[in-house]
């Protein structure tokens, strides 16, 4: 059987004809979740767009073969129109503007629902706060009807992770879905993703920080410059790591028991 | 800045209060002007009374039908006045609805369709542009009435009609440009926000995303768009009337009363009050119109400092 999401060799070209994708290949696994790290730039957040079917304007993909779930959604004209938000859904990395101001949480939960077939009523009320407590939302209708505004930062990040698991996608992309959440958030966020991979869906976390994948993805691969260095069970790679930037990336990752204690302050 | 704000409120309210007793005095007197003539006085606005002809306002007995003045034919200002408020302001009115379904339909399918059919819908808008509007109304007015010379002639009040949608069809054809710009640009930047990415991402399907994520960013842009079409509109329509290939006599539209009352101009014995009224009310309505059209903008227009963000 093959695997949920096969990238093969994938080679992208902004418009002036620089590679910002350099033939990544990549898997993701039904059930598991792969992080795919790198540094600011490196070619990540491009390597989703282009499995979502969604790349920039201008940027053209080369050569390569994305197959999701056996298809090679590349050569399938119109793949994302039906299978967007159902097959392989994304969240994205800005909390305070992926969400619409003028539309209460609960409408737009819902017009990511509706992909799976009409809900109404006491049903989608009901639907909305079992979302959003799913994803960790206390107090769940409340939000339900409040406006992106009067909500922080972590609490949109994961009303966006109920909206791109609200369709019940077989494969998510996570892009940087932790980088607004603080420590305890970013852990009760990762359990959640990891919860979703484990049911059934697999999951592509995309991520800067090396240190949130140990202890919850299941492969890494590390990006630089749009070339995978390494990829590999995240066991191994962190580990053993095989590329000096890898090792480099683990280097800087800080460790609660070398961190220095605040100095006094005498005032 | 208070008593500027002050003064600019009043005249928005003395515009509004203007534009609705028009409205609203063309639409309740319909049954009078529109009405069965019953032998007194003439009040319907083709009833003619010979004797009565090129009465000065007020003179006309105490009925109301003579308070504005009667013209050659002895016909009522005043009914035609109201009459040809009401037509004016109906064609003003529906030219701006249909401008505004075809610049929004226009705008929408342009942006969304992106690449070259955007490029060729929106070079058409720049061609049209270029083009003087008033000489496409006039070439589109004469068009229709080409094609309809063929067809079987209507007769009385069927023929009026036709002459209104001719007017209020080709008048709209020619407005809808600054939408369908304003629609399009709005659309290619609600486009590349995150909000508008995270929605596509989760699957929400393109009719969803317009009338969902676009349509509530457009409204308001199209709303006051719309509000400085209608006195466009309107002053087209008073233009060709004036010319004498807009509303066709005997129905009166303040555009052919103005045209009327030129023509009784001359050194001998002026009719001043058959020019004075069309040329008053259209002047105060264009003016009401304006003031409200740009009150609304300022308001609604994502680009003013003043606008709800």
């Amino acid at each position: 059987m093959s695997p949920l999401l096969q990238v093969d060799d994938l080679c992208i070209d902004s418009p002036d004809g620089e590679r910002i994708v350099d033939s990544v290949t990549l898997t993701v696994e039904r059930g598991a979740m792969t992080a795919l790290v790198g540094e600011s730039g490196s070619g990540k957040t491009m390597t989703a767009l282009a499995i979502m079917g969604l790349l920039p304007e201008g940027m053209v993909v080369r050569r390569g073969r994305v197959c999701v779930d056996g298809t090679d959604v590349l050569q399938t004209p119109r793949w994302w129109q039906r299978h967007r938000g159902r097959t392989v859904a994304m969240v994205f990395q800005e909390p305070m503007t992926a969400l619409d101001p003028v539309m209460r949480i609960d409408q737009q939960l819902l017009e990511a629902r509706r992909r799976r077939g009409p809900i109404r009523g006491t049903e989608a009320r009901r639907w909305v706060v079992t979302a959003l407590t799913q994803v960790g939302i206390e107090s769940a209708d409340q939000v339900a009807r409040m406006y992106p505004h009067t909500l922080s930062g972590g609490m949109r990040q994961r009303v966006l992770l109920a909206m791109g698991l609200a369709a019940d996608p077989g494969l998510l992309l996570a892009d940087e879905p932790t980088a607004a959440l603080d420590a305890v958030n970013r852990g009760d966020a990762l359990d959640l993703l990891r919860g979703v991979a484990k049911r059934h869906a697999g999951v592509l976390l995309i991520t800067h920080d090396l240190a949130s994948v140990a202890g919850w993805a299941d492969c890494v691969a590390v990006m630089r410059h749009g070339e995978i260095l390494e990829h590999g069970a995240a066991r191994d790679v962190l580990s053993a790591p095989g590329h000096p930037y890898t090792r480099g990336l683990l280097a800087c990752v800080p460790r609660s028991g070398q961190v220095a204690p605040l100095p006094e302050l005498d005032c | 800045m208070g008593r500027r704000v002050e003064s600019r409120r009043r005249s928005i309210w003395i515009a509004g209060v203007f534009l609705a007793l028009v409205g609203i005095g063309s639409l309740a007197s319909l049954p009078w002007t529109l009405g069965r003539d019953d032998g007194r006085v003439a009040r319907r606005f083709e009833a003619t009374t010979p004797a009565q002809r090129l009465q000065p306002p007020g003179v006309a007995g105490t009925a109301p039908a003579g308070w504005l003045g009667t013209d050659r034919l002895g016909r009522s200002m005043a009914a035609r006045m109201l009459l040809g408020g009401g037509v004016s302001l109906v064609v003003g009115l529906a030219a701006a609805g249909t401008a505004l379904i075809l610049g929004t339909a226009w705008g929408l399918t342009a942006a969304l369709s992106g690449g070259r059919v955007d490029g060729l819908m929106m070079r058409v808008v720049d061609v049209l542009y270029g083009l003087p509007s008033i000489l496409l109304v006039v070439l589109l007015a004469f068009a229709v009435d080409g094609l309809r010379a063929g067809a079987p002639a209507a007769s009385g009040g069927g023929r009026l009609l036709l002459d209104l949608m001719t007017l209020w069809l080709a008048i709209g054809a020619v407005s809808w440009l600054t939408l369908a710009r304003v629609v399009r640009g709005q659309v290619l930047s609600l486009r590349g926000r995150p909000m508008t990415d995270s929605a596509v991402v989760v699957g929400v399907p393109m009719h969803r995303l317009v009338m969902r994520y676009y349509l509530p960013w457009l409204a308001g842009p199209i709303v006051a768009c719309t509000a400085l079409i209608v006195p466009m509109a309107m002053l087209s329509e008073a233009f060709l009337s004036f010319l004498g290939i807009g509303v066709q006599e005997p129905l009166p539209s303040w555009g052919n009363l103005a045209a009327g009352g030129l023509a009784e101009l001359n050194p001998v014995k002026s009719s001043w009050w058959l020019l004075l009224w069309p040329c008053l009310m259209i002047a105060a309505t264009l003016v009401a119109l304006t003031v409200l059209g740009e009150s609304l903008r300022m308001r609604l227009d994502p680009r003013s400092t003043r606008g709800v963000s």
